[in-house]
């Protein structure tokens, strides 16, 4: 399903090149939940921006669902990551000015794959698997910081993506709604959905079928790849 | 300082460019008053205006010599003034005016300068004012038709080129202005055989001298001085058993246009002003984003020990350098632009102008205003933006959801769902920074209004000068002279409409452009989901024109009452009617074609930056 070799990202700074990720090996099945763990500033989140198509690898080779990331253009990546990639941001990003289903219906309205008279009542469905059917017609501001999560794990589920990445999706929730947030992405991976979770919390990596430990940009040792 | 500004440089050069088109025009508008209002005057006082004309049954030289030798009276000619045609081509015929001169050589009031050719003209032959020969189109040596009143057509040759700077410029009239004497007169109509020039009108002599030039004796500028000899001479003239008709007392020592120039330029100082105000705006909507996308640096620096009033004077200051930079470009273009505005304005009065020297004042003026409205303008978005608490300035947390959605039209347009989320977007972000939108909508819609009421009000005087001269007769030389006097303005408001366009658009630019870089992560997150870049870039286009179409659509609104009030006006004070009032349907719906291409122009750039940022560089995770 996913799969790294000796992936490398560089970035150039002011002060010189940076190495965010250092010749990574990984492979991730189908139906796994996989939880990167390692301290802020470790890869993580460039490991999943690699894996999602929104950042390109300098070195090395990552295919994810049978496409090649690096030989993609940004058009065909943006169509692909819409159809193939569910993406769950630590800070929610949703679109202020749609309303809880709108935010929904949106990566529908860009992959364009449903029928415009199934994009609405699929949102709504999405909405009432995640507990917030009764919320469709909100606008974010309206919501809590649980709820606008949950809306947000909806909106990556709209296109029905094979793969899930999640960046610290529970970081800025108290301990319950991210107990429901974990249990809502282990159902999803039960039914089949890949899921990488970029995190420094260990209740989540208790949840995840693996576990990935990212030390300055390199696998830790003992990291089943 | 410097820094700030060059990191947002594309937007720091379009608010320059749009403070220094406000201020181009304001030196120009300034330097054109301050050169005209000198050389007009001087110019016309060069040529020893009559301080009154009274138009009389009959002077010969016993009378002329009387009146001369009044102590109130400084000076007195006369000269007989004669209304006829001439041919232009093979069938049109333009109204002629004929100034009877006795003497060219002694002329005291009302000089009149030779430029070419013959001075004075022989029997049989007439001098032209230089604007007219475009109106004749003739030159000096031809043959032209001529036809006086009730007289039959007789040829006469062009013998030289004169320049009257008493006349309104010809072709603004259209009429031919010519000067012959009495002899070519008594030629023209045959029914003075004897040649009589001095025999009163009444007996049947057409070559009589009818007007009466004085200059009062004591101060001729003062008003109530001058007004008070002409009444007296009225009356004595009077009792002397002339019938005086008509009695003309011109503001003294102003040139007859003076006033309508002086209206002109002050609409324009004013529209210079307007454009400059619009300006700030863009300079506002700047040190918004600038403040908003610096809230962590504000916060570091308070952190440290940084008073809000030492933060202030930074951005103050940058606010400054705009307006410094805009003075750079704008001093050379207003110059240009003023020395071509007082030479247009010159012909246009039928003058020539001596000197173009600026004033030192004008400079200084807008130095100073070029300096005032950048630190004005940033004098809020500065304010709102240091006033913040170091936690608050510290506090990001990425897409802001906090803003939309607590006002009521936020909720009506929420309910608005059905034409697509993209679309939807474009939309609604129109009014998340609702201050901006509304004043670039402002601009945008004055433009528009500026633009439609022109054009509707040049078909609405249209329609009124044929209901009053009958319908199809546009050749008919009164429509056309109405419609020449109304084309100063016309061109003047199409002008206005052109500026404020490009100001409106600029200010479309910039805003699109801040809202491109305040969305930075939310446009990312956008192109995450599965957008295309070019989805992107649509969004970001459909937002400008979303804010072109309302602004059309308030244009359109104002349109008729903007036509309907300053076309009762302008019939008012031209021809005492009724004015028909309609709107220019073409000019509407090419506005709309205008100001959407526009928008689209203005949008385009903002939109390729929104849709070529990585999506890594705009969600920036780590």
């Amino acid at each position: 399903m996913i799969d790294l070799r000796a992936a490398s990202k560089r970035y150039r700074t002011p002060a010189g090149e940076f190495p965010a990720l250092t010749d990574v090996d990984l492979h991730v099945a189908r139906g796994e939940l996989v939880a990167i763990t390692g301290k802020s500033g470790s890869g993580k989140s460039t490991l999943l921006n690699l894996i999602s198509g929104i950042d390109r690898a300098t070195t090395g080779e990552v295919t994810v669902n049978g496409v090649r990331i690096q030989t993609s253009s940004e058009r065909t990546l943006a169509r692909w990551r819409g159809a193939t990639v569910g993406v769950i941001f630590q800070f929610f990003q949703l679109l202020p000015t749609l309303t809880v289903v709108e935010n929904v219906m949106l990566p529908m309205d860009f992959l364009r794959q449903r029928p415009v008279s199934r994009r609405r009542p699929h949102a709504l469905a999405l909405l009432e698997r995640v507990g917030l059917g009764d919320q469709a017609h909100k606008l974010p501001a309206a919501l809590s910081g649980g709820q606008q999560q949950r809306v947000a794990i909806a909106r990556a589920l709209a296109n029905d993506p094979p793969i899930l990445t999640a960046d610290e999706p529970t970081g800025n929730l108290d301990s319950e709604t991210a107990g429901a947030v974990l249990e809502l992405f282990r159902s999803l991976a039960a039914g089949g959905t890949t899921i990488l979770i970029a995190t420094h919390e260990r209740d989540i990596a208790r949840v995840a079928s693996r576990t990935v430990a990212l030390v300055d940009g390199r696998l830790a040792k003992g990291a089943a790849a | 300082m410097i820094g700030d500004l060059w990191r947002d440089r594309t937007r720091a050069l379009i608010v320059v460019l749009a403070i220094a088109i406000g201020l181009t025009g304001v030196l120009a508008v300034l330097s054109t008053y301050a050169i005209l209002s000198r050389e007009l005057n001087r110019g016309y006082l060069a040529t020893n205006p009559a301080s009154a004309v009274l138009q009389i049954d009959a002077i010969d030289d016993e009378l002329l010599a009387a009146v001369s030798a009044r102590t109130d009276i400084a000076a007195a000619d006369a000269r007989r003034l004669v209304w006829g045609r001439v041919r232009v081509g093979q069938t049109e015929w333009k109204r002629l005016v004929l100034f009877v001169i006795r003497d060219f050589h002694r002329l005291e009031i009302g000089l009149i300068t030779p430029e070419a050719g013959e001075w004075p003209p022989a029997d049989g032959a007439m001098l032209i004012e230089r604007d007219a020969f475009q109106v004749v189109r003739a030159g000096i040596g031809d043959t032209v038709t001529v036809e006086i009143s009730g007289g039959r057509e007789r040829t006469l040759r062009i013998s030289g080129r004169v320049h009257d700077p008493g006349q309104a410029q010809a072709r603004m009239e259209d009429f031919v202005y010519g000067y012959i004497t009495p002899a070519t007169l008594n030629l023209l109509d045959e029914r003075d055989e004897d040649g009589s020039l001095d025999e009163p009108a009444a007996s049947g002599k057409a070559a009589a001298r009818d007007r009466l030039y004085v200059i009062a004796a004591g101060d001729r500028f003062d008003a109530v001085h001058v007004r008070r000899v002409a009444a007296d001479l009225k009356r004595w003239l009077e009792s002397r058993g002339h019938i005086v008709r008509r009695m003309d007392v011109p503001a003294p020592g102003q040139h007859p246009h003076a006033i309508l120039m002086g209206a002109l330029l002050l609409a324009m100082a004013a529209f210079g002003l307007l454009v400059l105000i619009l300006s700030g705006v863009i300079v506002v909507n700047l040190l918004l984003a600038i403040m908003v996308a610096e809230r962590r640096q504000i916060g570091v620096m308070k952190a440290i020990g940084g008073s809000r009033g030492q933060i202030a004077r930074i951005y103050l200051g940058e606010a400054g350098l705009l307006g410094a930079a805009a003075m750079i470009l704008a001093t050379p273009a207003g110059m240009i632009g003023g020395d071509a505005l007082a030479r247009y304005f010159a012909v246009l009065l039928n003058f020539d102008l001596a000197n173009l020297a600026v004033p030192v004042w004008v400079y200084l003026l807008v130095v100073v205003v070029g300096f005032l409205v950048p630190l004005a303008a940033a004098a809020y978005p500065v304010a709102a933006g240091t006033d913040l608490t170091v936690r608050d300035a510290l506090a990001d947390a990425g897409v802001d959801v906090g803003r939309f959605g607590s006002r009521r039209l936020d909720r009506v347009l929420c309910g608005i769902g059905t034409p697509g989320r993209p679309l939807l977007l474009g939309l609604r972000n129109c009014l998340r920074r609702r201050a901006r939108t509304a004043l670039t909508l402002g601009t945008l819609s004055v433009a528009g209004a500026s633009f439609n009421t022109t054009l509707s009000l040049r078909a609405s005087m249209m329609a009124t000068l044929d209901r009053l001269f009958g319908a199809g007769t546009y050749g008919e030389a009164s429509r056309y002279s109405l419609d020449q006097h109304m084309l100063m303005i016309y061109v003047f408001l199409l002008v206005v409409a052109g500026v404020l366009a490009a100001v409106g658009g600029l200010g479309l630019m910039t805003a699109t452009s801040l809202s491109v870089r305040e969305r930075r992560r939310e446009l990312g997150v956008l192109r995450a989901i599965g957008a295309t870049p070019g989805a992107v870039a649509v969004i970001v286009v459909i937002e400008a024109l979303f804010i072109a179409s309302i602004s059309w659509t308030v244009a359109l609104l104002a349109a008729w009452p903007f036509t309907a009030t300053v076309g009762r006006i302008v019939a008012g004070a031209l021809f005492r009617g009724r004015f028909e009032a309609t709107l220019s349907w073409a000019a509407i719906a090419a506005w709309l074609g205008m100001v959407l291409v526009l928008s689209a122009i203005a949008s385009a750039a903002p939109a390729m930056t929104a849709a070529r940022r990585s999506v890594q560089e705009a969600v920036g995770y780590e």
